[in-house]
């Protein structure tokens, strides 16, 4: 019984002078394309993919660190999200290895002004990934330099699509809900005829 | 009389109508399954690449692409497998190259060729396939694959797997830094070279993944907050090294990126070192962060 005891206590003793375990971050990311060619007035849109290959999860953000004056930059999703392996829609798959990874995919509009001479110019953003409560916090930063050539003359359908990206994200959001709602509006719409037939038939078929 | 037909026509109606409200009704092209199939036939699956989301594919980097056919209902002869991508169409319509360097992928195996036998399927029997490509194509370009299975017997008809969509895409950058916080634990004020917690554990490991591009890792850090005392430790009293857990060894940390360590490849591991020399300040808890960039190789943190 002397022995266990002394055996619990050594334990115990090393167990609490052990460091506590920290958590990792692997935080992997892939610009897509970082060059777009586009009309003035028009909008960029980039692709981002964020993944990370360990089960602790942990908050990433994207912030704007460098824009041209009258730009507009809109990174989707807004504000910090948690990373972990099984993300949000929507998702792409990165092949890393023979690994199957989910990824996060962010998108990044720039709105170029109508008035913007034509020339390549520069919007740099950044990924922020972990934020610890310790007293000296570990984090992962990562840049991205993503490229707008504009050109008054680019041909519109070697572009990204500078028409509709005009109002991409705005798009995005809206169209998204609408698109989301006409299945369901059709569906429903149906639902309501086969409910006036029920109704109509069972009316006949009492009245005869 | 009239009223009775009015009601089984109503009711008709109501059947005809109910898959559309129930969306049961669907205009893509149905491929046989076991449980479908009426008629002999080949029954088919393509695990990987997968079928339902865009697969981002690193350049010159290769990838498996797996398929399998049951062959269902009754015998189905003598099957062959085409690996195939959409070269001049939208959809699969070309076999994948086996000479070393095509593009936009190779077959990049020893015996390599775009048709695998399947030798003589009886009933219920399956025959998996693989074919290991490399993606030696542009990047940023996106390509349609997909496995075509034919049977020497005629009566049996030709199925395709549904297509994976393939992007070929520059090489990534990624990174696991081992630790989330550095701990000092308790030290004195207007002491020198206290070493972190996990120094002589040699714990502080930063590792650069698979498939990352050749990689430049940097370093800074913010200054140290008591905002209960309203003091500061300014960033420069934490020094770290890169190499030993020897103080001497080690650099200052700045509020703007220094060099961690440059050109790293992929799966290369750092191990640093920090050590804080405290200056006098009143006791307490002092809060910052230090943030580790990787940037590909050459570019500017």
């Amino acid at each position: 019984m002397g022995k266990l005891l002394k055996l619990a206590i050594i334990v115990i003793v090393v167990w609490a002078i052990l460091p506590a375990a920290a958590q990792s971050i692997n935080f992997g990311t892939l610009l897509k394309d970082n060059q777009v060619k586009i009309t003035p007035g028009s909008t960029a849109d980039f692709t981002i993919l964020v993944w990370t290959l360990i089960e602790e999860e942990y908050p990433v953000m994207f912030t704007i660190k460098e824009v041209p004056k009258d730009w507009k930059v809109i990174i989707n999703p807004t504000g910090d999200f948690v990373l972990n392996q099984d993300p949000e829609e929507p998702t792409e798959i990165m092949l890393l290895g023979n690994e199957n990874v989910k990824a996060k995919v962010i998108k990044v509009y720039v709105k170029t002004p109508s008035g913007a001479a034509d020339g390549e110019y520069k919007v740099k953003i950044s990924a922020l990934a972990g934020f610890g409560e310790s007293n000296i916090v570990v984090r992962q930063e990562r840049p991205f330099t993503l490229t707008v050539d504009v050109d008054a003359k680019a041909d519109a359908d070697k572009t990204t699509g500078a028409d509709m990206n005009d109002a991409a994200p705005f798009y995005d959001e809206i169209t998204g809900a609408v698109a989301n709602m006409i299945p369901n509006s059709s569906g429903l719409l149906t639902y309501v005829i086969l409910i006036v037939i029920l109704i109509l038939a069972w009316i006949i078929y009492k009245h005869e | 009389m009239r009223n009775r037909i009015i009601f089984s026509v109503l009711i008709l109606i109501l059947i005809s109508l109910y898959p559309m409200a129930s969306g049961d009704i669907s205009d893509t092209q149905s491929t046989p399954s076991t449980a479908s199939l009426e008629l002999p036939g080949l029954a088919i699956n393509q695990s990987t690449p997968s079928t339902t989301s865009l697969t981002n594919v690193i350049e010159n980097s290769t990838f498996y692409v797996n398929a399998s056919v049951t062959c269902v209902i009754a015998d189905c002869g003598t099957v062959t497998a085409k690996i195939q991508y959409n070269a001049s169409s939208p959809v699969p319509d070309t076999l994948v190259p086996n000479v070393i360097g095509s593009e936009p992928f190779f077959i990049n195996e020893s015996l390599s060729s775009a048709t695998k036998i399947c030798l003589f399927l009886t009933q219920d029997e399956t025959c998996d396939v693989s074919w290991l490509l490399n993606a030696s194509g542009d990047i940023n370009t996106v390509w349609e694959i997909g496995v075509l299975f034919e049977s020497n017997n005629p009566s049996i008809p030709d199925n395709y797997t549904d297509n994976s969509t393939v992007e070929i895409v520059p090489c990534v950058v990624g990174m696991t830094t081992h630790y989330d916080d550095i701990v000092f634990g308790n030290t004195q004020p207007n002491s020198n070279e206290n070493a972190a917690e996990g120094n002589s554990d040699h714990y502080y490991n930063v590792t650069l993944d698979t498939g990352s591009c050749i990689t430049d890792f940097y370093i800074k850090g913010s200054d140290l907050v008591n905002t209960t005392v309203d003091s500061s430790i300014s960033i420069s009293n934490i020094t770290f090294s890169n190499t030993t857990n020897e103080y001497a060894s080690s650099f200052e940390l700045s509020e703007t990126y220094t060099v961690l360590k440059l050109g790293l490849q992929d799966l290369e591991n750092v191990t640093t070192y920090y050590w804080i020399n405290t200056p006098p300040r009143p006791a307490g808890s002092y809060y910052g962060n230090i943030t580790i960039e990787g940037v590909s190789y050459g570019e500017a943190p």
